[in-house]
């Protein structure tokens, strides 16, 4: 159980995060929306101990991060960033450095395994020593989910984990981070524009606006009214062969 | 099942290759350290005495018999020594160095803590009064006070780290600006350094310009005991959180997700890799690109994974110094040329030659 509790976060002068608290529970896919610059990837970034907020707390399972050390909030929470300035290296080696929360001074054979596991797992074992530089978007957004799962998390943090991709491989991503999520157990949280993807594959969802919770909950608190008033349009929630999408509508549309 | 079968068979693949990738890796290591013998050998027979092998060999092994004890031990071997280990101290300084700033032009010479290491020895030479040197038989010029001069060679490299460091904590600071800085901390040491020759005695400008010079046949064994404190006891750190240097290069907030107390690790390795560079200038002088070049050809060989390229690009550091010294000494025999002017040249046409003909450099 991950929970958030009255996160205060500012950027100099700017507040940035206000009051935020939530709770979730093992198995579920929280998606973080908002517009951009509401404060969506700041929050990952203090549940992950990376930034440091003013003032409230984030608990794992009943205990207070601030009170593990940084090994072992990586050993529980694991976070995949936005954008990554790769470097030169094999998808196993990649891989491998997540086990690094769990390294004491060499690669053991516990080590080994568990990044063989996960390589199967995520069906990279064929690409396992391609160099990270000549894969696709979606192999190396593939390839950073693989490093995180290398951590052995409860709690996985994914910013953006579909933005660069195309559509077909952001089905398959998501259908991913829905099959690891709910197979491991995990609680993940995750940065998301498309609503519709959202609804499709989130169990809740988290709205932020001026950097404050406006609604949390789940599938049925996600209304046309909510969406315009977080985003600022028109937009109706469409039914079709039984799922969910959002379609934005603008005043010169005739719907 | 057909599947299952496969994967596994993928399973015992992906180790079997992973593990084989690593036993080719430990060969590079163990190819270097042959080379490296080899060449340290060699070294012996460099010098104005023509002495064969077999002499040597004798001389190490029974020395109390031979007449060319104090050639190859006291002056050759001592050298030779010297140039491993500074070699390997500027090799490993560098390499971290290009890590932690996440620049690959970052050298212990190009961020300009060579220079301040200079100028703080020329400081103490000159002002603090460590500088009454005297000629000796080989008509080289020591140092009375070697720990006074290290220490202001430290504490003036460290201003030059302290400078970079709070560079490249400004946001939007480039690669290449860090370098440029480097370039003007380089230039601004320099100046430093002739406005002090400028007061001050012969003896204490031939031993500045000494300094800038970068010359082995400064070694000693007691420079040489102190050069491989000051390089061992940071080694050793840098080996035990080498995880953290593999983690760093995909970004500070990469590192900081598994764990990584970036800054920490950012400020101590700093420190710990200008000491070493501080006190091999303090007593050898300045030595150009082994810093930059050795951990980009051990890149080439081995990749990205620090918990090689630290102490292969010490073995490099090594294996490139100790030859640059050969060449010194063989190039216009008798004359002994400084290797740092060896080192820059040969330096010099190796980073051309991978800049232009290895892409991804």
């Amino acid at each position: 159980m991950l929970k958030v509790e009255r996160i205060n976060f500012s950027y100099k002068d700017r507040n940035v995060l206000e009051e935020i608290s939530f709770e979730a529970s093992k198995g579920d896919i929280v998606s973080i929306l908002g517009v951009n610059g509401s404060g969506k990837t700041t929050l990952l970034k203090i549940i992950c101990g990376i930034l440091k907020p003013k003032n409230g707390n984030v608990y794992l399972d009943g205990r207070l991060l601030t009170e593990l050390t940084k090994r072992d909030v990586a050993k529980n929470i694991a976070y995949m960033q936005q954008r990554v300035d790769g470097i030169s290296s094999t998808v196993f080696d990649t891989v491998l450095l997540g086990r690094r929360p769990h390294i004491n001074f060499e690669v053991s054979k516990k080590d080994l395994d568990k990044v063989e596991e996960i390589l199967t797992m995520l069906n990279l074992s064929e690409i396992a020593f391609r160099n990270t530089h000549e894969l696709s978007g979606g192999e190396l957004q593939k390839v950073f989910i693989a490093r995180a799962l290398a951590q052995e998390p409860k709690v996985l943090l994914l910013d953006e984990p579909i933005s660069h991709l195309d559509i077909k491989n952001q089905m398959e991503m998501m259908t991913l981070i829905r099959r690891i999520t709910k197979k491991m157990n995990l609680t993940t949280l995750l940065v998301i524009h498309d609503i519709s993807m959202a609804i499709r594959f989130a169990d809740k969802f988290l709205f932020l606006k001026d950097g404050q919770v406006h609604v949390y909950g789940n599938k049925n608190t996600i209304t046309s009214d909510v969406i315009k008033n977080v985003y600022l349009i028109d937009a109706t929630i469409e039914n079709v062969k039984g799922i969910s999408i959002v379609l934005p509508i603008l005043k010169e549309d005739k719907l | 099942m057909e599947r299952l079968v496969s994967k596994r068979q993928l399973e015992l693949n992906s180790k079997k290759i992973y593990l084989n990738l690593i036993g080719k890796k430990l060969l590079v290591g163990l190819f270097l350290a042959f080379s490296l013998s080899i060449i340290f050998f060699y070294s012996l027979k460099v010098g104005s005495i023509n002495i064969s092998f077999k002499e040597i060999l004798s001389t190490l092994l029974f020395e109390e018999k031979s007449e060319y004890r104090h050639v190859i031990w006291d002056i050759r071997f001592t050298r030779s020594v010297g140039a491993i280990i500074a070699g390997a101290g500027l090799g490993v300084a560098g390499v971290i160095m290009q890590n932690v700033l996440r620049n690959p032009l970052a050298s212990p010479f190009t961020i300009g803590v060579s220079q301040g290491a200079a100028f703080g020895a020329a400081f103490a030479i000159i002002i603090l009064g460590a500088g009454q040197t005297h000629i000796t038989g080989n008509e080289m010029v020591t140092v009375n006070n070697p720990y006074l001069v290290t220490i202001s060679a430290f504490i003036f490299s460290l201003l030059s780290v302290v400078f970079i460091l709070m560079l490249s904590s400004l946001k939007n600071i480039t690669k290449e600006s860090i370098i440029l800085a480097g370039v003007a901390l380089s230039s601004f040491f320099g100046a430093g350094t002739m406005f002090l020759q400028y007061f001050a005695s012969d003896f204490q400008v031939s031993a500045t310009v000494f300094w800038t010079f970068g010359d082995l046949g400064k070694a000693n064994w007691y420079y040489n005991k102190i050069m491989f404190l000051a390089f061992m006891i940071p080694f050793v750190y840098f080996l035990i959180v080498r995880w953290d240097y593999n983690a760093i290069q995909w970004g500070d907030e990469s590192a900081k997700s598994l764990g990584v107390n970036v800054e920490r690790l950012r400020v101590i390795s700093m420190l710990l890799s200008s000491l070493i560079v501080a006190v091999i200038t303090s007593f050898l002088g300045i030595i150009g690109f082994i810093g930059l070049i050795a951990p980009h050809i051990m890149r080439f060989l081995v990749g990205n994974d620090y918990r090689f390229l630290i102490p292969y690009s010490a073995l490099a550091g090594s294996f490139l110094l100790l030859l640059s010294d050969i060449v010194a000494r063989e190039v216009l025999k008798p004359v002994v040329l400084p290797v740092g002017i060896i080192t820059s040249f040969a330096g010099a046409f190796l980073f051309l030659y991978l800049l232009i003909f290895k892409r991804g450099f």
